[in-house]
């Protein structure tokens, strides 16, 4: 059982000349390469269809590469998950939270079983579970009572906390946010966003941010990489790509992207 | 729409294949051998024993046996029956005929029964359609078994309408006999076509289509027939398709409780008799037959509807 | 399930069943005639305070008939049907699991099952054991297994496709762990719903078995034995049968209602 990454580790996910087309069809990931680093924000953005949430699956390991190779924790993850074991040991380095808060729960499981269910994936000892999972009720800002409740019963945003919860219950080293907050209104956003930030503060998670956002971007992400139709367009520091874009492309997005009303939150 | 009857048709006959084998290797399973069947309770010598188990091949391997029996099938001989040593083709003719007129007549009264009352019932609002689900509901949990019993009870005994018991000569004498078994048999799936009927007609009633026509003073008589009842017709005649095929064995019980000499009634004493190969033949068209009508409802259901023919040639 | 949602006729089903259920369980102290003895020189006696519902053409009381009747009634399709979920539900699992070569291989199965009557089948297996209850059951608890399977492995391949069940199976969880503790309980209502109205079924199949003499065996009483008494329909003392009749209608209508009622909750 490898433990995840060493601490001066750096490079948390290194993705290089990744090729991904589903059989005959059109190349919707076309030699992407880019890094994502400790304690640090890489927003993976593009219009829908530019394979964003391909290399988010890929990552993930719903996916498997053409070709190319898409390092997580010095682990090649090209190849699609086949064990249980494989996917619970790359569950320790990497987790998902997926983009609709409403079908990304068990309905039937209360949110306290839930964690509990996840952090005995990372071998957390029975009678210590209860207190990992208030703790982890608390890192995202949720009480004890929330525990008892079904996902029916939450808000939007409060589902997606719990989503988010649930993936770091495994302590892993990278979160994969696929359009986490989308489906949110824009407070809500806000306060998810700043739930994240703190987090990483705290536990030095790196995240890897996939959006069509760029409002969105400038809150939390530290690099940027912007994708169409497949291929990189630019990639940078958020400061210099949003700040003085290079490409047209990236500029035709901004141009889209209403930029008063967002308000810079503390990193 | 040839492709898709091509790979409908493959399907029907790898079913059919499967399901002769289960019938055949069902009745293999028993216990005891088919020969003591003809020994009766005073078995020969072993010699003799031997001599019968070669001459009606049953030393030799099941599935040789089964490949045996599927070709002569195919070839139209049934094997012999145990019992009284007469082919089994020459034993179905009466049955068969039985069966297939009271199966007929069932699904006349079910089509007619069914989709009549669930149409009205989705034409008339109010107490019509009240009164009408109320009662098709209740049918719909009559079983052939119960309704045969109270209409025996009724019509033959208590007001002697109908005989209770066989058929008599003639046409005129088939359908008194036929009547009770054929509305016995007819209750429950009567109830459920209609309350199909029932739903898919007012779907329709409620679509923009009909809607449409309505406010272009199209008359009602006539937007039945071409709306309503057209496109209401694809559920319906699947589930019709599905409960006709159904009654070929549900005409077993019915058979045997007004005492027609069908194909039912034939299966039940052979079993009895423990005389397989009419059981066998019996069971293989009994199977034959239910898949089959399923496959011509659905072939029906195509070829009215031409969104599912679009579906389905693609 | 929420009460209000059952609704009067929901209601009038569920309290005509737990009366049956009751009657079954509590059958001696209903009745104090046993249902098999006679008095033969009370035979096909009228209604009295006695005899409830009179007696039949052996004088044995028509009442206690029909209460011991309703054991056997009612226990020969809870086997039935717990027998084909307890092989048809883990089948369709595994087949909405692993897709391919295993559901087309589980699907044909069905296909072929399905092809056979269930009436047929059990009239076969009958053919091969012997006349009972143990065949009739097992041949038709085979006969439903095709549509308790059909509908639930379509169900189970809904289910598997939503994002919570992806969501835990990138997070490390184990197929077994991931079928049985979380996509089972989201089955559950609409499995629910299946079983009662396949309930129905088995006992109308099954008591047309016993109609036939092929599963309940005559001195034992049972309500498919009941309706068969030629003897006192031909000589006009039907009560017995009506009686049986009324109670297979009314046992097998609220068995629908409820069946409809809690599949229509379905999420």
């Amino acid at each position: 059982m490898s433990e995840p990454c060493t601490p001066t580790d750096d490079v948390v996910v290194e993705v290089e000349h990744l090729v991904k087309c589903y059989g005959t069809g059109p190349v919707v990931v076309d030699d992407v390469s880019f890094q994502v680093r400790r304690g640090r924000t890489t927003a993976l953005v593009g219009e829908s269809g530019a394979g964003k949430s391909t290399i988010g699956a890929i990552l993930s390991g719903l996916a498997s590469a053409t070709s190319g190779r898409a390092v997580v924790c010095g682990e090649d993850r090209s190849v699609a998950a086949r064990s249980a074991r494989d996917r619970s040991r790359r569950g320790r380095q990497l987790q998902l939270v997926p983009q609709d808060p409403y079908t990304t729960l068990d309905p039937t499981q209360r949110v306290g079983a839930a964690l509990l269910e996840a952090a005995a994936l990372r071998g957390v000892p029975r009678d210590q579970r209860p207190a990992r999972v208030a703790e982890l009720l608390d890192l995202v800002g949720l009480g004890e009572a929330h525990a008892d409740l079904v996902p029916r019963s939450l808000s939007g945003g409060q589902r997606q906390r719990v989503a988010i919860a649930r993936a770091l219950a495994t302590r892993p080293e990278v979160l994969v946010l696929d359009e986490a907050v989308s489906a949110l209104d824009v407070s809500v956003q806000a306060q998810v966003l700043n739930v994240l930030n703190r987090l990483q503060r705290d536990l030095g998670t790196a995240y890897l941010f996939v959006t069509h956002d760029l409002g969105v971007v400038r809150q939390i992400a530290h690099d940027v990489v912007v994708l169409r139709a497949g291929q990189v367009v630019e990639a940078g520091t958020v400061d210099a790509v949003l700040g003085d874009p290079q490409h047209e492309y990236t500029q035709l997005l901004l141009a889209s992207t209403p930029r008063p009303g967002w308000v810079p939150v503390a990193r | 729409m040839s492709r898709y009857l091509l790979r409908r048709l493959v399907g029907v006959a790898v079913t059919l294949l499967v399901a002769s084998m289960v019938v055949y290797l069902s009745v293999f399973l028993a216990p005891g051998s088919p020969e003591q069947v003809l020994f009766g309770s005073r078995p020969p010598s072993p010699e003799v024993q031997a001599q019968v188990r070669h001459a009606m091949g049953l030393d030799q391997n099941v599935f040789v046996r089964y490949f045996d029996w599927l070709g002569n099938v195919l070839t139209g001989n049934l094997g012999t029956s145990l019992i009284n040593q007469q082919p089994v083709t020459s034993l179905l003719g009466h049955p068969a005929t039985v069966t297939l007129s009271l199966v007929a007549y069932a699904a006349l009264l079910i089509l007619v029964v069914g989709f009549g009352s669930g149409l009205l019932a989705a034409l008339r609002p109010g107490w019509v359609d009240t009164t009408v689900t109320a009662v098709t509901s209740v049918a719909t949990a009559v079983p052939a078994f119960v309704a045969s019993g109270l209409l025996i009870s009724l019509f033959a005994v208590r007001l002697g309408w109908f005989p209770a018991y066989g058929l008599a000569d003639g046409f005129g004498g088939w359908v008194r006999g036929l009547t009770l078994p054929a509305v016995a048999l007819a209750v429950i799936s009567s109830g459920m076509l209609s309350r199909v009927m029932r739903a898919s007609a007012r779907q329709e009633l409620a679509s923009e289509h009909v809607v449409t026509a309505r406010m272009r003073g199209i008359g009602s008589a006539r937007m039945v027939r071409s709306h309503v009842v057209r496109n209401a017709a694809g559920p319906v005649v699947t589930v019709a398709g599905l409960q006709v095929a159904g009654l070929v064995a549900g005409a077993v019980v019915v058979e045997q409780a007004f005492g027609l000499s069908g194909l039912g009634q034939l299966l039940i004493t052979s079993v009895e008799q423990k005389d397989f190969p009419v059981v066998q033949a019996v069971a293989l068209i009994v199977v034959a037959a239910f898949v089959l009508l399923n496959l011509a409802a659905d072939l029906i259901v195509a070829a009215l509807d031409p969104r599912v023919r679009a579906a389905v040639s693609g | 399930m929420s009460r209000t949602r059952l609704g009067l006729s929901g209601w009038i089903a569920v309290t005509v069943l737990t009366l049956l259920v009751a009657m079954a369980i509590f059958a001696p102290l209903i009745t104090q005639h046993d249902p098999n003895t006679g008095d033969l020189l009370a035979t096909h006696a009228g209604p009295s305070a006695a005899h409830w519902l009179g007696t039949d053409g052996t004088g044995r009381d028509n009442f206690s008939r029909l209460v011991y009747g309703a054991r056997t009634s009612l226990l020969g399709p809870t086997l039935i049907i717990a027998l084909s979920l307890l092989v048809g539900v883990p089948l369709s699992l595994l087949s909405a699991w692993r897709g391919g070569s295993v559901a087309f291989v589980i699907n044909r199965v069905f296909d072929v099952l399905f092809s056979i009557p269930g009436l047929l089948l059990g009239i076969l297996m009958v053919a091969t054991f012997g006349a009972g209850l143990r065949s009739a059951v097992v041949a038709l608890a085979i006969a439903y297994l095709p549509y308790v399977g059909r509908l639930s492995s379509a169900a189970a391949e809904r289910e598997r496709r939503l994002p919570y069940v992806q969501a835990l199976s990138v997070q490390g969880h184990g197929a077994t762990r991931i079928n049985i503790r979380h996509m089972l309980p989201n089955l559950a209502p609409l499995l629910a719903g299946q079983a009662t109205v396949a309930f129905a079924y088995a006992l109308l199949d099954l008591a047309a078995l016993s109609f036939l003499g092929l599963a309940v065996q005559p001195p034992q009483a049972d309500w498919g034995v009941l309706v068969n008494d030629h003897d006192a329909i031909y000589q006009g003392h039907p009560i017995g049968v009506v009686s049986a009749a009324v109670m297979i209608v009314a046992t097998v209508l609220s068995l629908f209602v409820l069946g409809s009622k809690i599949s229509g909750e379905e999420r």
